[in-house]
């Protein structure tokens, strides 16, 4: 078996905090009896923690041979070392340097891999670079930032693997990215810093889904929110959600704390950098590398987890049941990809509606949360069509 | 800025570190006078589940004590009284000793009632180290005598379990880790 992990002696720590993750991760318990994955190798390049280590276990109990593989700054080595000790494949170290990263994600590859589930889709790029797709049957992509050079791809024909949009499912984004990034990101660089949220002014660069929860949770804790924005309609909407919209570089000098949630490099400049008063405090939520540029950081304001997204960085994670949820998505996304990927064009494709709408129902099942049934006369009313 | 905020960031901050989960849908029982915190769980997404009558005015659903403790996820103050309530999977954080001088606060506050609520991090209540990192040893630091008496497994790095009988196993938050 394949391990290059930094420490097994953590292997303790990592079970207790996976047994953790488990006790509130219902809808993963609940299809891990449905997926029949036997015989199958499946690379896993998910941002390396208790939650997604219990993905990892559902895949194995499934039939499939495992492999993971992590960036440094994303890997646990306790979780690292207690999956190899539970039998999956693990090269990920928290001290590896980019181009050890890099062989890890290579040496997984060429190990044949029939489905790899991305984050960032940097693998799945790294394999159309260096010719090592092999019997990759298809994909499923993780995030927003990662999709999009995907579909770049997929439009200039370049794509030659079949993904599944695992981000774009509702039962992920309307809940990862809002309330999973938001809470984490916000929580995260509080821990760091110990800044007083209450009376603090925030600044939200980008009102999609992830700003919008950053926006929600820092409000919560008394911030006083100010949202920039490029996009007419989601200024407006911030506007209408009761938050100040102005430019960035206007914002810059009242701001304690700067989130970036763009998705997009070069959002947090130098002149925006040199805007900020002494004492303030810049971090990505989500993120691409060179969000902010944080090359040359002005003397008295600090960017939190060297400008990586500050709560895998820095932070556990995103809160485990809303992880429940996108990696629910994950494991029927590898599922379908094992069963239908050999008939599916190249493309980005979105997931069957009926998976999506079954993670949503099974985890208000969990909750015990009950729905009600359109009557005959409401099912009448909505026939007619008039 | 009043100390009631500073402590309700503090408490929030504290358990979501702790336990990694999500504030949003969660039932949370607020025992004693917190109103800071109480708003900024609400805030937040939870769902607040107060004894004070007039709290129903600011969004909380108002219930008994003994009703509140009984349908939480989360208990924030929690004590021995509601050992017999709670649900199985219920996570507490113990009651501390006030840690604040009287009289701060909003107008609404109650006199005679003792003030109870999350500790301000970090203070561990009775000065023992933290549980060792195995091992089933009893009475953690910082679970405030909740379950002085029982025995309480370690489940992972600030967090004890402590199982109250069959199928209802409950989670003591170590709240100065």
């Amino acid at each position: 078996m394949l391990a290059d992990i930094r420490d097994a002696s953590l292997r303790t720590r990592g079970l207790e905090r996976i047994a953790w993750a488990r006790r509130s991760m219902p809808v993963l318990n609940a299809i891990a009896g449905e997926l029949d994955l036997t015989g199958r190798t499946v690379g896993l390049v998910l941002v390396l923690e208790p939650k997604t280590a219990n993905l990892a276990l559902t895949l194995r109990d499934a039939g499939a041979d495992v492999i993971v593989t992590c960036p440094a700054s994303e890997t646990a080595d306790d979780v690292a070392a207690a999956l190899v000790s539970e039998g999956v494949a693990v090269l990920a170290r928290s001290d590896a340097s980019p181009e050890r990263d890099r062989a890890f994600a290579l040496r997984m590859l060429r190990e044949g891999l029939d489905v790899l589930a991305d984050d960032g889709s940097r693998v799945v790029r790294l394999a159309h670079a260096e010719n090592l797709l092999g019997g990759l049957i298809g994909a499923a992509e993780e995030t927003t930032s990662g999709l999009r050079p995907l579909r770049v791809m997929a439009d200039r024909g370049e794509l030659r693997i079949p993904v599944l949009a695992v981000n774009d499912a509702r039962s992920k984004y309307l809940f990862d990215n809002v309330h999973g990034t938001g809470q984490s990101c916000v929580m995260a660089a509080l821990d760091l810093t110990g800044l007083q949220l209450a009376g603090a002014v925030c600044v939200v660069a980008g009102y999609g889904y992830v700003g919008q929860g950053v926006a929600r949770y820092a409000r919560a804790l008394g911030a006083r929110v100010v949202v920039t924005e490029v996009e007419p309609f989601a200024a407006l909407r911030a506007h209408h959600e009761g938050y100040e919209v102005r430019p960035l570089l206007d914002a810059c000098p009242d701001a304690d704390l700067v989130f970036s949630a763009t998705g997009v490099a070069h959002t947090v400049t130098r002149e925006h950098l040199r805007a900020m008063r002494p004492g303030a405090v810049v971090a990505v939520a989500g993120g691409v590398p060179d969000e902010v540029e944080a090359g040359d950081v002005p003397a008295g304001v600090t960017v939190l987890a060297e400008g990586e997204c500050v709560n895998c960085a820095a932070a556990e994670g995103n809160p485990i049941e809303i992880m429940d949820l996108s990696l629910a998505v994950q494991a029927l996304a590898v599922d379908h990809l094992v069963r239908r990927g050999s008939t599916m064009a190249p493309a980005v494709h979105l997931l069957p509606e009926e998976l999506d709408e079954r993670v949503a129902r099974l985890k208000l099942r969990a909750l015990g949360i009950g729905l009600d049934t359109p009557s005959a006369r409401q099912r009448e009313f909505l026939g007619r069509g008039l | 800025m009043s100390d009631g905020h500073r402590r309700a960031q503090a408490a929030i901050q504290a358990i979501l570190r702790l336990t990694n989960l999500l504030m949003a849908g969660k039932r949370v029982a607020v025992i004693g006078d917190e109103p800071e915190l109480a708003a900024r769980l609400r805030a937040m997404g939870a769902q607040t589940l107060l004894a004070d009558p007039a709290a129903a005015l600011r969004g909380h659903r108002v219930l008994a004590e003994d009703e509140a403790v009984a349908l939480a996820d989360l208990v924030v103050g929690a004590t021995e009284a509601h050992l017999p309530f709670l649900r199985d999977g219920a996570i507490l954080i113990p009651a501390a000793p006030p840690a604040r001088p009287s009289g701060t606060g909003e107008p609404h506050e109650t006199d005679g009632e003792p003030p109870t609520g999350p500790p301000a991090r970090p203070s561990g209540t009775d000065g023992e180290p933290p549980a060792g990192p195995s091992g089933t040893g009893g009475g953690p630091s910082g679970t405030g005598g909740v379950f002085a008496g029982l025995p309480g497994v370690r489940v992972r790095d600030g967090i004890t379990g402590y199982r109250l009988g069959p199928g209802r196993e409950v989670f003591v938050l170590d709240m100065s880790c």
